[in-house]
This record gives structure tokens, C-alpha cells and sequence, in this order.
């Protein structure tokens, strides 16, 4: 209880801290400011006129204004900005009369042809001729798609006549713009895959409808639209509609850059050094070319660093070969073949559907190149080489290089003090006044969370679906849970020690494997420690690479496997137990199981395979007994006892909060 | 991060739930009796700790491997009734911890058991363990104690995730009495496979409320099942109501003449 005291007393004192608030800024002249207007973000630099230029959106003048008052003229000018004109018609597709099949071509169409994969795109000229490479021109005026086909072919097989007849390309000619569609589907609807000529105002773009989710991405401010199954007419009411309801909000953050005459404490291939930037806005760092840095943040700097770096070296060769599926394309789960400067690696490749990874290739670190082929393999890794190394560049008080002034450790050490004094000032007041400060921390901690859910939030903008107490769960709940749960964990490690340390000095029973835990905290710890030191640099250097893969990777991730696997013979031996047909209870539980299991199998549906698949006597089939007993059965009885669950955390939190609770933690 | 903005229903459903439970509370402390049906799992503490006693082997408790929150809370409650009932008989007892926060709550309530039974001689600090932060290392750890120190009776009360079935046949290979429960559906049938006595869904915050009879708990345990008519209620209409929906009955037409075709979206903020 006392302990719990402390600890809720720290939460609240953290939380209080933290909510001092932001008082509005000021513009000034020469300012980098990142301004959100119209839905996009926009990276200015206040002129010597001290106006911001936001070019289609307008000239502002700013400086020794308020940024409040700023983004508010912004987004009063934005809402009264006419919408553009919209239009949007099918890529490479001339003008047909509305409703046309879109099945055969016409001058002014642009054709694609795909010859054994090779994409090649052609105007058809007025004449119906169309022009592919190594082929030559054939006509194809008011041909269908297939006879279009049969005449590349022909043409293909005059081009190459060694080739033997029967011999037949795989040809496929379509309208470039226009996806293939599934028969009987509208011609003047869109499907994923088309790509669409959009004209916004006097600005054209192409654009592709995404398969996944029959959007397209419009510019301006409006986001993405949904334009799949709809007409060109419908499509265009929609981007409108989206136009209306774009975020017309803007904020403005300054951006914090560096100057002339400032000082970088810059960390070059884990060397440390202090530098100052040039009167001409340029950064000597040793090894490097001068690198502009007036007007930039330090991650550009970085970028200029690593850039001016990577063109003076002399690139290793990076060779892959692997397993390539039919289109050319590594493929993911398998091993590669890994060369770099004449050294050979096998990498297996994980799959994690965003495409293939592996965390390590040998000097370059983790790249994804699952579903490239060899060659954007070979340059991802080269690019990735680019970008490996170490370099870091701080501001006056650098984060890992921090020179705190004596106020900084002032503080700390008046809070550390202060926290002593809580500590045994409660444990010495009366109980009922200790129970009045944890029940007044709980109260002000839970009131935090009440009313961050229940006050409303921001419509627009960057801060959309926040209030003013959502920032301060990262800012300031979410550390101050991790500083309560590291002083907690070193709690734990003492119990570890204690336990553990009584065990090998009493020499009890197993007294052993107490010694090897005991050993093995602090070789774990150390690896880790060094690995993920400043920096993180040790996590290039093959000996921590090597040790951490060993004790990590080697040793624990497979122990904790085997522990996990485990659980396979533990449910066989549970289940065994469970279906013995002991009660009628026990017989509709095996017998559930057991169709269910066989609804799950290829066998199971085999054994009601001749029932129709369609009809009511398709719900005997035992994939739909088994789905009815999932779903129907199953599914409901676990919301029912998840509704109760719920409720019930609703219950003790409330009387946890309202210092309601009763019981041995409470009292 | 979910905002009472983005589903006005469900926030005023919330707060109707909070009255109820607040209602409930306070007509309790005026004294009224109330009445919560007998909880197996409960009432089989004492003859899993007779049992203990009996066999002289130690009574293992495990608070789940969540976090410290109103799961393991409630849990250490349950445990702190537990510890008493054993340290009245001098029977031994393992707490073991995944969660650094739980262990140090943990330590104090097992303290605080002994100090209330008037048996400081007989508790041991080492009683209570932090064995790892990791769930299997964690599940291994418990595994081997259960093996080891051949307990005669295992509490498994918390949050649980893939360990579960670990600790529970583990405990069955030694043939100890098994009182196990979860907030976790996917964990309770592992549970019912393997343990004696499981404390399903809500019956596990009704714990504290059985063992103590204190009017507050009791008070907020009969407002849950209130809520819980109030749920079964909405969900009776919102079935009645989408099969209106579906038949296009006059009824159904005459609701979106009102409210328009988006009237129950309107009044709802969700569609049938």
C-alpha cells in the first residue's frame, strides 16, 4: 500500500509537470516554417519582406504575426477559393460516342501491346497503323482485341522468321488505359488497374484506379476518391464532393535549422567532433567535401553528409542470385546467394507480405528484395550500402552527447529528493491520510483518461481526432509509465538475485541452474547493452553482430521456441482428456470438436462432397455444419461472455477510480 | 485513439452503465440484501487449501502475465483471501510474477495476509518471486516449480495467453487441484480441458464481491447484470429492427420518411 502510494504520487506529479501548455509563437523574418494548408503540407521560408508564399494558395504576410493568427487568414482564404474544373476520361482512349464497347481500337487510341511480358505502348495514327519495335507497323484500325492480337503475331512471326511457325508468341493488345474487365461489365465504368486522365483546372495528370480499393489520389487538397463503378459523370460528383470536404485547416510549426556560426556536434563513422558551420553556410566535416548547411535540419545535413560520402568511395560489387519465379522476380522464403567484393553469403529471405527481407546483409543491413528482379535487388542493396553509415549531427545539446547545466541537475536532484521525502513522509502519516493522497492521485490520473475520451476533437488538420490532453499520452503518460516500470523492474531483478543467490549460497537442491542464471544476467545484459549502445554502433561490427546472434537469436529465440512448441503435445494430452465420453456434456464436446476438425479438413470435405453445393441441402455439407457451429454457435457465446467482461471492467474501474474499491489493496 | 465524438451512442450508453452501477452501489450501502449465485471456482478455495494441507506440498498462485491493471488486481485480491485462508493453517504458498509492477503490488498483499492472520513467523519473502519478464522464460520458470516443489494446489487467475495449457498440464501431471480463470475467451476452453474448476468471463470480477460480501462490490455486481439486460435488450431490437429493415415493412418506410434514409445512422451512429 505505501509503495503503491509512492508510485501513484510520481504518476501524478509527472502528469502535472507536463501540462504546462504552449504559448502561441511568433513569426519572424528569415524563419523556416513548416506551414499544413489545403491538405498538403507546404516548407517555406519567411522573405526579407516577412511574407510567406504559398504560391496557388496565396502570399501572406507574416512577420510578428502569431502563427494562430496566420494559419487562420490561410484558412479563411482557402475556403474561399473556387473549386477547379473537373474532368476525367479514360488514359489513351479518343473520343467514341457514349456507351461504345471499348473493344476495338480507333485513330488517336494508344495501344498496348504485351509481347512475352515486354509492355509496349502505340498511338494508333489516323491511318490504324500502330509502330512496334523490332516488328514494324501493322494496322489495326477498327480491329477487335483479338484479331489485333493475331496481326502482332503475324507481323511478329514475319520480324522473325528463323523462328519456327507453330512457335507463337504470348501476345495480349488492349487499350493501354483500360483494364481487362470480366465479360458483360460496362465499358464506361471504372475498374482497378484503369488508368484515368484527370484535368484539374488547367493542370493534367495520369493516374492509376488502385486495384485494392478503387481510388485514385487527387492533388489540391482532396485526397484520396473512390471512382471504381462509377461513370465518368459519377466519378467527377465525387472528387467535387471530396473537394467540399477536404481539410481546409492550416497550422504552421516553425522549423528548427541550423545557422552560420552555429555549433554541430557530429558524429562521422562513430567519430565524434565538434564543428562550427561556415559564415558561407558550409560544413567541413574530415573525409568528407563541404556540405551546405545554412537554412537545413540536422537530418539534411545527414543526408549531405552520407551523399558526399558515398561519392568519394569506391562502391563494393553486390552480386545476388537466386531462386526466380516466372516473371523474373526473386522469390520470397528462399535463400539467395549473397556476393560482396568476391565474399559469398547464403540469406534466407522472410516473407512479411510487404515483400522479402533479410535483417543483415553483410555491410549493408537490412534490405527488402523478395518480388524485385536481380537487377532492383542489386541497387536497393547498393543504395542501402549508401545509406549505412554512421553519421549523426546534433544541436548545441545533443541527445547521447547531452552537457546539461547545473539548473538541469537541479532539478533532477530536487525531484529525486523530493520523492524520498513523499516516500517516507507517507509511510509515516496516519493511514487515513495516505489513503486521501493515493485516493486523490488515482482520482486525477483516471480523471486524465475521462476526460481525453470525452471531450471533443479536433475535426481537421494534422491534430484530427485529438484534443489538447491526446498529445500529453506520449508526451507525458506514456514516459512516466516507463520510468515507473523501470524502478520496478530493477525491484524484480532483486528478487531474481535474491532467490537465486540464497539458492547457490545455502547449495540447495538445483542449486546449479541457479549459478547459470545468475551468470547469464549479466552476459545477456552486457551483449545487449553494447549492441544497442550509442548509437547503435556496434550493430555493424561482425564480433557484436556474431555475439548477439549467438546469445539472442541462437540461444534464447530457439529455447523460447521449444518452450512454445511444447504447447502441441500439451493440447493432444488436454484434449485426450476432454472427449473421453464420461458425460453427455463431454460427448457433444467431442463430437462438436470432431466435425469442426473434419470441416476444417480436405477429408472432411470429402466425406460430403456429393451433397449439392448449392440449395438447402448444402448446408449439410460438413464445411457448413462446422461454419454454422463456429459462427452461430460459438461466435455468439464468446461476445456474450466478452460483453460481461467488459462490464465488468467498467464496474472495477469505476470504483477503482472513485475510491470505491474495497479489499486488501484498498483498506 | 477512440473519442466519445466518434460514437455519441456508445458514450451515452456508457454513461448510463456508470448510473446504474453508481445507483446500484448506493442502494446497497443503504443496506439492502442482495444475492450472487454461488461461484464454483470460489468456493472450492478452501477444499483446494484443506487439500494442500493435508498433502503438506505448497499452493501455487499465478496472477496471469499481463500488466498491473484491473485484471491482476482483481486477481491478487482473490490471492490475498487465499493467502489468508493458508497461513491460518501454515500451509506454504508460491506467488510467481511475470510483471516487475505486479510483483511489487504482489509482495505487499501476501505481506498484508500474513499481518492479518497474525502469522508474520511464519512468511517468507521469497514466497512471492519475479521469475522472468518474458512469457516463455516465465512459462518455463513456473513449469519447473510446479515440477519441483510437486505443489498440491494451483490458482491460475488473470490474463493469459499461450503459456496457459503449459502451467495448467503441468499442475495436472502432479495431480494438483486446479481452480483456473481468464478474461481471455481464447484461453477458457484450454482451462475447462485441464483444470478442475474454471471461473469464466465476469464470474472472475465477481471474485472479491463473493469472497468478502462487501455491500459496495455486491451493489456493483447486481448493477452489472443490469447492464447486461440492457445490452441483451438493444440487441433483441437491433435483430427485430434489421429484419424490419429487410422485409421494407410500412413501419421501416415510415421511420426513414421521418429521419430519411440515413435516419438510423442519425440516431444510432451505426447502420443495421
Amino acid at each position: 500500500m505505501k509503495r503503491f502510494a509512492g508510485l501513484s504520487v510520481l504518476a501524478t506529479v509527472l502528469l502535472v509537470a507536463g501540462c504546462g501548455g504552449k504559448k502561441d509563437e511568433v513569426v519572424k523574418s528569415g524563419d523556416r516554417l513548416s506551414i499544413f494548408a489545403d491538405g498538403a503540407p507546404h516548407d517555406v521560408i519567411v522573405g526579407p519582406d516577412g511574407r510567406v508564399d504559398l504560391g496557388p494558395l496565396g502570399i501572406y504576410d507574416a512577420v510578428g504575426r502569431q502563427f494562430s493568427d496566420v494559419a487562420r487568414e490561410i484558412s479563411d482564404h482557402v475556403k474561399v477559393t473556387p473549386m477547379p474544373e473537373y474532368d476525367i476520361h479514360f488514359f489513351g482512349v479518343a473520343d467514341r460516342p457514349i456507351g461504345t464497347p471499348l473493344d476495338h481500337f480507333q485513330p488517336g487510341d494508344i495501344a498496348l501491346v504485351d509481347i512475352s511480358g515486354t509492355d509496349v505502348e502505340a498511338e494508333v495514327s489516323p491511318t490504324g497503323d500502330i509502330t512496334l519495335p523490332e516488328i514494324g507497323t501493322l494496322n489495326v484500325g477498327e480491329l477487335n482485341f483479338g484479331d489485333a492480337t493475331k496481326r502482332v503475331i503475324d507481323a511478329w512471326h514475319r520480324a522473325y522468321p528463323d523462328k519456327p511457325a507453330d512457335s507463337d508468341p504470348k501476345v495480349l493488345v488492349r487499350l493501354a488505359g483500360v483494364a481487362p474487365r470480366v465479360p458483360g461489365y460496362p465499358y464506361d465504368r471504372f475498374v482497378g488497374k484503369d488508368r484515368v486522365h484527370l484535368k484539374i483546372g488547367e493542370v493534367e495528370i495520369d493516374v492509376e484506379v488502385k486495384p485494392a480499393t478503387g481510388m485514385i489520389a487527387v492533388p489540391g487538397g482532396v485526397g484520396p476518391v473512390r471512382i471504381a463503378n462509377q461513370t465518368a459523370a459519377g466519378a467527377i460528383q465525387r472528387i467535387q464532393n471530396a473537394w467540399r470536404q477536404r481539410k481546409v485547416g492550416s497550422f504552421i510549426d516553425r522549423v528548427d535549422v541550423v545557422r552560420p556560426g552555429e555549433k554541430l556536434i557530429v558524429n562521422f563513422d562513430n567519430k565524434v567532433s565538434t564543428l562550427t558551420v561556415a559564415s558561407d553556410g558550409m560544413l567541413t566535416v574530415p573525409g568528407v567535401d563541404p556540405v551546405p548547411a545554412d537554412m537545413k535540419t540536422t537530418d539534411e545535413i545527414v543526408g549531405a553528409i552520407s551523399a558526399a560520402w558515398a561519392a568519394k568511395q569506391t562502391q563494393p560489387v553486390f552480386q545476388i542470385r537466386g531462386q526466380l519465379d516466372n516473371e523474373g522476380k526473386i522469390v520470397p522464403d528462399s535463400d539467395v546467394q549473397y556476393t560482396v567484393d568476391g565474399e559469398t553469403f547464403v540469406v534466407p529471405l522472410a516473407d512479411d507480405s510487404n515483400g522479402g527481407f533479410y535483417n543483415g546483409f553483410y555491410k549493408v543491413g537490412e534490405v527488402r528484395i523478395a518480388g524485385h528482379t536481380i537487377d532492383e535487388a542489386q541497387n536497393a542493396i547498393a543504395d542501402a550500402w549508401k545509406s549505412q553509415l554512421s553519421v549523426h549531427v546534433f544541436v548545441e545539446k545533443p541527445s547521447g552527447y547531452i552537457k546539461h547545466g547545473w539548473s538541469f541537475w537541479l532539478a533532477v536532484g530536487g525531484i529525486l529528493v523530493g520523492m524520498f521525502v513523499l516516500f517516507f513522509g507517507l509511510t509515516k502519516v496516519h493511514s487515513r491520510i495516505r489513503r486521501l493522497v493515493v485516493a486523490t492521485c488515482v482520482f486525477v490520473t483516471g480523471a486524465f483518461w475521462v476526460f481525453e475520451f470525452f471531450l471533443p476533437t479536433a475535426q481537421e488538420g494534422p491534430k484530427q481526432g485529438q484534443n489538447f490532453l491526446t498529445e500529453y499520452i506520449t508526451s507525458v503518460a506514456a514516459p512516466a509509465s516507463n520510468v515507473v516500470s523501470g524502478v520496478l523492474l530493477g525491484l524484480g531483478v532483486y528478487s531474481l538475485l535474491r532467490v537465486h543467490g540464497g539458492r547457490v549460497v545455502k547449495r540447495q537442491k538445483d542449486w546449479s541452474f541457479s549459478l547459470i542464471l545468475l551468470l547469464i544476467i549479466p552476459v545477456m545484459a552486457g551483449v545487449m547493452l553494447v549492441y544497442y549502445g550509442p548509437d547503435n554502433a556496434y550493430t555493424l561490427k561482425p564480433f557484436w553482430h556474431d555475439t548477439r546472434n549467438v546469445v539472442f537469436e541462437r540461444g534464447y529465440a530457439s529455447m523460447d521456441a521449444a518452450m512454445f512448441s511444447m504447447i502441441a503435445f500439451f493440447i493432444m494430452s488436454a484434449a485426450y482428456r476432454a472427449f473421453r465420453l464420461r458425460s453427455i456434456e463431454a460427448s457433444i464436446l467431442m463430437l462438436t470438436a470432431l466435425i469442426v476438425l473434419l470441416g476444417l479438413l480436405p477429408i472432411g470435405a470429402l466425406i460430403t462432397s456429393k451433397l449439392p453445393i448449392e440449395g438447402f441441402a448444402s448446408s449439410l455439407r460438413i464445411e457448413n455444419v462446422a461454419q454454422w457451429f463456429l459462427l452461430t454457435i460459438s461466435t455468439p457465446a464468446l461476445r456474450a461472455i466478452e460483453f460481461g467482461i467488459g462490464v465488468g471492467v467498467l464496474a472495477m474501474s469505476l470504483r477503482i477510480w472513485l475510491n470505491l474499491e474495497r479489499g486488501a489493496l484498498f483498506d | 485513439m477512440q473519442h466519445a465524438d466518434q460514437n455519441w451512442f456508445v458514450a451515452a450508453l456508457l454513461w448510463l452503465f456508470v448510473l446504474f452501477i453508481l445507483g446500484a452501489i448506493v442502494v446497497a450501502k443503504r443496506g439492502k440484501e442482495l444475492y450472487i449465485r454461488k461461484i464454483p471456482g470460489l468456493t472450492a478455495i478452501d477444499e483446494a487449501v484443506g487439500r494442500a494441507l493435508e498433502m503438506g506440498r505448497p499452493i501455487l498462485m499465478v496472477p496471469g502475465i499481463g500488466a498491473l491493471n484491473t485484471i491482476s488486481v482483481q486477481a491478487l485480491q482473490i490471492f490475498n483471501y487465499i493467502t489468508r485462508t493458508a497461513a491460518k493453517y501454515g500451509n506454504p504458498i508460491r506467488l510467481a510474477c511475470l510483471d516487475a509492477a505486479v510483483y511489487a503490488v504482489a509482495q505487499e498483499i501476501i505481506q498484508d495476509a500474513y499481518q492479518a492472520e497474525d502469522r508474520m513467523a511464519d512468511y517468507d519473502p521469497d514466497s512471492v518471486q519475479f521469475v522472468a519478464a518474458q512469457q516463455f522464460a516465465f512459462a518455463a520458470g513456473v513449469a519447473g516449480m510446479i515440477q519441483r516443489e510437486r505443489i498440491a494446489a494451483s490458482f491460475l487467475l488473470g490474463e493469459w495467453f499461450a503459456e496457459s495449457l503449459i502451467f495448467a498440464e503441468s499442475g495436472n501431471m502432479v495431480g494438483a487441484i486446479q481452480v483456473a480463470g481468464s478474461t481471455q475467451t481464447t484461453q477458457t476452453p484450454f482451462f475447462v480441458a485441464a483444470c478442475d474448476y474454471v471461473i469464466i468471463g465476469d464470474e472472475f470480477y465477481a471474485g472479491s464481491a463473493f469472497l468478502t460480501r462487501e455491500p459496495v462490490l455486491m451493489g456493483s455486481i447486481v448493477a452489472q447484470d443490469m447492464c447486461k439486460a440492457l445490452l441483451l435488450a438493444s440487441i433483441v431490437i437491433g435483430a427485430i429492427w434489421t429484419s424490419v429493415a429487410a422485409t421494407n415493412h410500412d413501419f421501416y418506410n415510415k421511420f426513414k420518411s421521418v429521419y430519411g434514409t440515413d435516419g438510423w445512422d442519425r440516431v444510432f451512429g451505426g447502420k443495421p
